[in-house]
Formats: structure tokens, sequence, C-alpha cells
């Protein structure tokens, strides 16, 4: 990673949005060694159900905290697509739900896939959507390896949970894969 | 050892004497009860803290032997609160006014009666701000005249014992500077008691209060108190008996609240402590 | 020594933990209530006391209640409960009781932007309560930070007997980063001093010369008067004119003799800077970003001074940029950072470049090029 990298990643409540800026954040700063900035909306920004997680990851020093033009973009709802669809560098990568209609960019690459559908109606586990989505944008971006996120996602969560959110990542990672080929 | 001696033995010997208090003002008397109780405690001078707030009574700590904390208007409980967390085997005692107590520091008196930490707290209640001159506080009577209600007062006075006990203070008692000897017992009792201790100590000002109520000096305020005195008992008696009998300022007397049912907060977070320790080990 | 990735409010915590505090009163408010909320998990694992008081003015006085029984004590707030919190925070002040306390701001005034930043309090943490009196406050300005100088403000606490504000604002307090949590055998950690002398000779506030007599805990047989009136050594009232100066004047040279220890700053890109862009807190990443860009972009010779403590003021530091074309000060306030820098500046008119935000958002590099190019004008 020669430069800083900008991750946006944003929702709706509920969907876990922070949680995976969190562990996201976490895999990058203390299993690859990179520093990491994270924010989070907070307040009037997080009220009406809107949720939204900004990582700056850089091998540098991170000195300005927030995300000016994101090199991924995440968006798992409609209102934050609208809201934030803008957002992306020209030539940044879009990761989006495959529900959300949106106008179709000309620039970059758009990768769809249908996170909350596959959580909801084949793993039966719709609150690990994000863990799926972590997966996918594992996968796409190579940016870090998939086993420090699983770690994370192994610390964070109760024991119980584990396989279950670590089989929704790993079922978010073939996606990406899968995409890649296309 | 006489009564004086007893009192002597307290005292800070670098504190400059006489005291700040006009002649005839209730306080001392209240103070010497206190340090009377004290010296039945047995407790020794190195493990009592004695904080107070703002207001001629919140001067008393200064003329102790002890650790003494005379902290800002309306902060007492809060510092005595720090103090005994930090702390909890000191022996912490509250000195404050009805002003001191109950306006400015309200908030903090209702939530310590709350928390049921083991204070106990002596308020002056002279229904005035002797301090500031004599402006009304939260108990001066309806109708009473002070610097502020030249007019008379159309507040509607605290019961501060009631207020205590509404707020669930687990030992509520009241007496005044006449009962002196009542008063000594209370402090006494309120000391023993393990939780939230309030003793609500009627006192007279009569540089402030009874000049402008009719009650010319020290002497006729106390007269005052022996005569518009009346016991818990004998008030729940005429209560049901003959309610017409009782004058509505009258001052009733006595221990309102002592239980026992309810926990410490400082053994409530000991235990919580303790719970986590053994966890842990 | 552990890697941690966490907000800048809980590397306040974990740097108090470190620096030996055991005792947290509060009263929760945006965006400082992580820090209660961590201490309220992490206190009474390690047998420390953590009480949520009825306001902020109960917590103050509960923290510096603790701190004669001996305690290390901290309580965290924002812009209104800090305004609550003056009158006590003089009183510590007066008294010579240390503590340490929090101000995440808020933009304000009143209740104001509650989960937005600012840098707005920085006169208030100065003047905020009534009368003259000491003060210490350091500012983070990034996670590590947070962990690194909250030891020291308990430090300067300790040694100086005084309470420390910790200046954050909401930027740092909301922000996660890596940080790097050392133990106490890693770090310095300065305790109270305590009497040397047995308790007929201590006397609360003189020690021979010494502008910072030590403070004996409660209940180690020690007893003395503390009073927010104005006292004499043995802290029991006294209206001398003579004992009313001396305590001022020692109150303050406590301060003042010994910036050598209490006075922190950082520089970046210095050496043969013509531009100074003096910042604290937040701001002063923005700060370096646009140094760095002014520097590789546009040949400009800049450099970022960053005041750790922001007070007692390092007016001499200051002096020296009496030398710079220009001095740029970028602040989430209308100028009060500027306005002290006016005091030891030159024709500051033709100088120092304000660079001001109040809506709550992050002074971006961007605005502080611009401005910088600009000059003054
Ligand atoms: C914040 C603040 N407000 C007002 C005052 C002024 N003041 C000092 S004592 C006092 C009233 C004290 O009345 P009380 O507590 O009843 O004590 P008393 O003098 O009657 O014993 C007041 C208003 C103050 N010191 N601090
Ligand atoms: S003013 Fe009143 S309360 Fe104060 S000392 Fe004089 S008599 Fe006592
Ligand atoms: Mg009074």
């Amino acid at each position: 990673m020669s430069k800083q990298i900008e991750i946006r990643i944003a929702g709706k409540g509920g969907q876990g949005i922070l949680t995976s800026g969190y562990i996201l954040g976490n895999a990058f700063a203390l299993l690859e060694g990179k520093n990491v900035a994270q924010t989070q909306s907070y307040g009037p920004e997080a009220r009406g159900g809107a949720s939204k997680t900004d990582l700056i990851i850089s091998d540098e020093v991170i000195y300005y905290t927030k995300v000016r033009k994101a090199n991924y973009l995440i968006l798992l709802s409609e209102e934050a697509t609208s809201r934030y669809l803008d957002d992306l560098t020209s030539s940044g990568t879009l990761i989006i739900d495959s529900s959300i209609h949106f106008e179709p960019r000309k620039e970059g690459t758009v990768f769809k896939s249908n996170f909350a559908k596959i959580a909801r109606e084949e793993l039966k586990n719709p609150i690990a959507t994000n863990l799926l989505m972590l997966g996918y944008f594992c996968a796409i971006s190579d940016l870090l390896k998939p086993d420090s996120i699983k770690t994370v996602i192994s610390e964070h969560f109760r024991k119980r949970f584990e396989e279950a959110n670590l089989k929704a990542f790993d079922r978010g990672f073939e996606e990406g894969k899968k995409a890649l080929k296309k | 050892m006489t009564k004086e001696n007893i009192v002597l033995k307290y005292l800070r010997k670098e504190m400059d004497f006489p005291n700040v208090w006009c002649p005839g003002c209730g306080h001392g008397i209240v103070l010497t009860a206190l340090v009377r109780a004290i010296a039945k405690t047995g407790w020794t001078k190195d493990e009592i803290v004695m904080v107070s707030g703002i207001g001629c009574s919140s001067r008393a700590p200064a003329y102790l032997d002890f650790h003494t904390l005379h902290t800002l208007h309306g902060r007492a409980i809060p510092f005595a609160t720090g103090v005994k967390l930090g702390n909890p085997k000191l022996k912490v005692i509250v000195i404050t006014g009805d002003g001191d107590g109950t306006a400015i520091g309200g908030n903090h008196f209702i939530h310590v009666c709350r928390r049921n930490i083991d204070l106990t707290v002596i308020l002056f209640n002279n229904n005035i701000y002797g301090m500031t001159g004599g402006q009304y506080s939260p108990t001066t009577p309806s109708e009473a005249y002070s610097v502020t209600t030249p007019f008379g007062n159309i507040d509607r006075p605290f019961d501060i014992s009631k207020v205590a006990e509404a707020a669930g203070a687990t030992f509520v008692a009241r007496s005044t500077a006449f009962h002196a000897a009542a008063l000594e017992n209370y402090i006494y009792k309120g000391f023993q008691h393990k939780g939230i201790a309030i003793i609500e100590a009627m006192t007279q000002c009569p540089t402030c209060y009874g000049r402008k109520n009719e009650l010319k000096d020290g002497v006729a305020m106390m007269k005052w108190f022996k005569d518009h005195s009346i016991s818990k008992a004998k008030f729940k008696k005429l209560s049901s008996e003959s309610p017409e009998s009782i004058d509505p300022d009258d001052i009733v007397t006595g221990i309102f609240v002592e239980r026992d049912d309810i926990p410490e907060y400082i053994e409530s977070y000991q235990n919580i402590v303790n719970s986590l320790l053994n966890r842990e080990g | 020594m552990q890697e941690k990735f966490i907000l800048g409010n809980e590397a306040v915590v974990e740097g108090a933990l470190v620096a030996g505090c055991r005792f947290f009163s509060g009263y929760p408010i945006t965006p400082s209530s992580e820090i209660a909320e961590a201490f309220s998990r992490e206190l009474p694992k390690l047998g420390g006391v953590f009480l949520q008081m009825e306001d902020e003015i109960g917590a103050m006085g509960v923290i510096v209640g603790a701190a004669l029984t001996g305690h290390k004590t901290i309580t965290a707030t924002s812009g209104p409960g800090f305004s609550l919190k003056q009158e006590t925070l003089g009183f510590a002040s007066f008294t010579e009781i240390p503590c340490v306390v929090v101000n995440v701001q808020r933009g304000g005034p009143s209740t104001g932007l509650p989960t937005m930043a600012s840098q707005a309090d920085l006169m208030q943490s100065r003047w905020g309560t009534h009368g003259e009196h000491p003060i210490i406050v350091l500012s983070p300005s990034s996670v590590q930070e947070c962990f690194k100088y909250t030891i020291t403000a308990f430090n300067l606490a300790e040694e100086f007997r005084t309470p420390v504000i910790f200046l954050m604002d909401e930027i740092i307090g909301h922000l996660r980063e890596k940080v790097r949590i050392y133990d106490e055998t890693e770090v310095e950690i300065i305790n109270r001093e305590k009497p040397q002398v047995p308790p007929e000779e201590y006397t609360v506030y003189k020690d021979g010369d010494k502008l910072v007599p030590p403070l004996a805990s409660y209940g180690t047989g020690y007893r003395y008067h503390i009073t927010g009136l104005a006292h004499n050594r043995h802290g029991l009232p006294s209206f001398s004119s003579e004992t009313v100066i001396k305590l001022s004047e020692r109150l303050h040279d406590k301060i003042n003799k010994n910036l050598d220890k209490i006075s922190i700053y950082n520089e970046f890109f210095m050496e043969d800077a013509e531009i100074v862009i003096v910042a604290y807190g937040s701001t002063t990443r923005s700060a370096i970003s646009a140094a760095d860009i002014l520097r590789k972009k546009h040949g400009k010779k800049v450099g970022v001074f960053q005041l750790v403590t922001v007070w007692p003021f390092p007016y001499a530091k200051i002096d020296e940029f009496n030398s710079m074309k220009e001095i740029v000060v970028p602040e989430m306030s209308l100028g009060q950072l500027r306005g002290e820098l006016e005091k030891q500046i030159i024709n500051a008119k033709e100088k120092l470049i304000g660079v001001n935000r109040i809506d709550g958002y992050m002074i971006t590099p961007d605005e502080i090029i611009e401005k910088t190019l600009r000059g003054v004008k």
C-alpha cells in the first residue's frame, strides 16, 4: 500500500455498520500493522436510522482524519446511497447491495451483491449482513488477509456466535472472489 | 469532666477566638451538642472528617481539631461523598444550613438521601440566610419577614425532615437548640446508624430572623422553641384526638425514620468489587 | 507495551489507570460519555471507585473530596458541564487539591452543537472561574496523545498540587486509532509528596520556602483545615493583606517558575520555517497536513508549532515567532488562540492569519493552505 486508502461504509441502523468499521479498523491496525483513523456518525447524523463509518488506512502517519473522497465506498441502504454516492473518487470502487437503485457511474468499478438477501434467506442470519459485506470487501480489495478480519471477529463477538459469524464472512469472501472472476 | 472541658478537648488551638457567631446565635449550642455526641463515640480525632458548605453554620468545623473541609455554598455533601468513598474508614460528618443544604444544595441533599451512603448530616435550620444578612430561605415560614420579604413571605416552607424521609433517608431526626440533650442524643444515634443520617437541628438567628419577627433576642427565640416544640408521640396523639389544638407553626421533634433494611451504598459497591475480584482471581 | 485500537475518550481512561487513578465521578454528557462508560467498566475490577453523580457540580465536589484521601481523581465533561464545574475548579486551584478535569469540547455556547467539535473553551479553561487563579491545561491531538498526556496531566496535578484541565475536542474524543499502551513500569509516574515532618510541625500551606508544600492525606494523622476563603499556612481563614498577597504570589509562582516542566509543545518542520502554523488539539493534524502540502507543492517553508500545554501560555516561545514572515492560526473558534498570540507578536495585524471555523466541523488542510497562500488581507 503506497498511499493512503479511504474507505466509507454507510447504511442504516441495525445493519452493523459501526461494528463493521470497528472490526475492519481493528484488523488493519492491530493485525496488518497499518495506521488507521476510524470515525463514525454521531448524533443528528446518526438519527433516522442513518449510519456511517469512515476509515483511513495508511503506512504513514495519518494527520487529517476525515474522508475527503473515498477509494472504496460500501453502501447498504437507499438513503446512504443518495447521500454518499458522490463521495467516491472517480476511479474508486463501489460495493453496493443489489437491491439498491442508483444512477450508473461513468467511471470506476462497481460491484453489486445480494448481501442482505443471502444473509436473510440463505444463512438465516440477517444480522450478519455486515460480516458478509466485510468478507466481500476483503476479497475485492485484496488490502488485507481474510485471517486478520476473522481473528477480530472471533475476539469481538460472543463465542457461541463465532461459527455463524465466520461462516457469514467466508460466504461473503466467496461471493467476492466469484465477482472478481466475472 | 465538665461540659466545657469536653468541648475544649476538641477545639483547634491555631484558630482565633471568639468565634464568628453573634451573641445569642443558636449555632454554638448545636455545635456543643455535636461535639458532645462525638465524645461519646470514642472516635479519634484522626478518623473524623467534618465537611461544611457556606453559611454561618458552615463556619463551625474550622474551630474543631479534626480533618475539616470548608467547601462551597451547597456542596458539602458531594465533597463529603468523595471523602467517604475515597476512604470508607473515615467518619464523615456534614455541617450545613437550611440555605446551604436545601436551596442551593437541595439537589445533592435529596440524592444523598436516596443513595444511602454512610454520612451524618447535621443541618442547622435557622429559617434564614444568616451569613448574607437575613434573606428568606426555603424554610422561612409563610408570612414571615426577612430582608427580601419586606411584605411577608409568600413562599411555602419545606419541612426538611419530611423531604429527607420522602427522598429515602434511612435515619431522620429533628430537635432544637433548646432541647440540646435530645439533640445530642439524636446526633449520637445518627453516628451509630449505618447509612445516611439526617439530623435537622432547629437553631435561632436572633440577628436576622428574630429581630424581624418579634423575637427580640436569643433568649426569646429559645423560649419560642420551648413553647412551640411538640414530640412526635404527642403530635400523633393530638392529631387523632384534637387536631384543632395543634398550632401549624409547632415544631415536631423526635426520630422520624430509623431503618436498617436498605443496603448502605459503599457496601453495595464493595459487593460488586468483591465479586469481580473473585471472578478474576 | 500493548497495542489497542480505541477511541480518544477510551485512551484517556487507559492513561488515567496507568497513572494510578482509581477514582472517577461524573455526569453523562456528549461527547465525553465514553470516558464515564469505560471507567464504570474498569474501575470496579481494580477495586477503584466509579460514581455517577446527580450533576457536574456534584461530581466535581466528589473528586476534590476524594483527592484529599490520597486518591488521584478525575472527572470528564463537555461545555455545559464544564461551565457548572467552574466554581469548584477555582476552589481546587485555590486550596491546591490535585485532580484532573477532562473537557471534550463541543460546539457552544449553551447546548450548542452537542455532537460536533469546537475549540471555543480555550479561554474558559483559563479564566472560567472567578478571580485570578493559576491553572494548567493540556490538549491532545491524537489518541496516542490522549493516553500519553493524561498521564502527564496526573503527574503535573500531583507534582504541583493543582487541578489540571485536559482540553480535548469531539474529533479526538471520537476518533479511533491504534495506541501503544505502556504499563506503569514503562512511563514516568509522579506521586504526591507526603509530609516529612511529624503532625505537630506540619502546616498544609507552608513547608519552608517550597513553592509546593506537601499535602497529607486524610486519616494519616495530619489534621488541618481547608477553606475556599483566603487562608494562612494552617489553612485557616485569614484576610490580612500580607497573607493574601503571599498566597497569591506563591500560587502563581509554583506554575510560572516551573515552566520548563509544565510547558510542553511539539514542533514539525520548524528548522528552516519562514511561516509557522500555531495550533493545538485536533487542528494540529490539519496544520501538519497543510504544511506538508505547502512545502511539497508550493515550495513554502512552513512549520507547525503544536501547543500541548495551552495554559500557561508559552509567551517566550511565541516571542521567537516575531522573526517569521507569517503566523497562521487555525482554530475552531473565532480567534481565541490568535488573540493570545497578538499579545506577543509585534505588528500582529501584518503577520497573524486566522483560519476559523465555528460550525462544528474540523478545519481542513485546504482551508489552511488557501489562507496561508493568500497571506494577510
Ligand atoms: C454560589 C454562592 N451563592 C451565594 C453565596 C452567598 N451565600 C453565602 S452563605 C449564604 C446563605 C447561607 O444560609 P444558610 O445555609 O441557611 O446558613 P446560615 O448562615 O443561616 O447558617 C449565601 C446565600 C455564596 N457564597 N455562593
Ligand atoms: S447572623 Fe444569625 S446565624 Fe449568623 S451568626 Fe449571627 S445569629 Fe448566628
Ligand atoms: Mg440558615
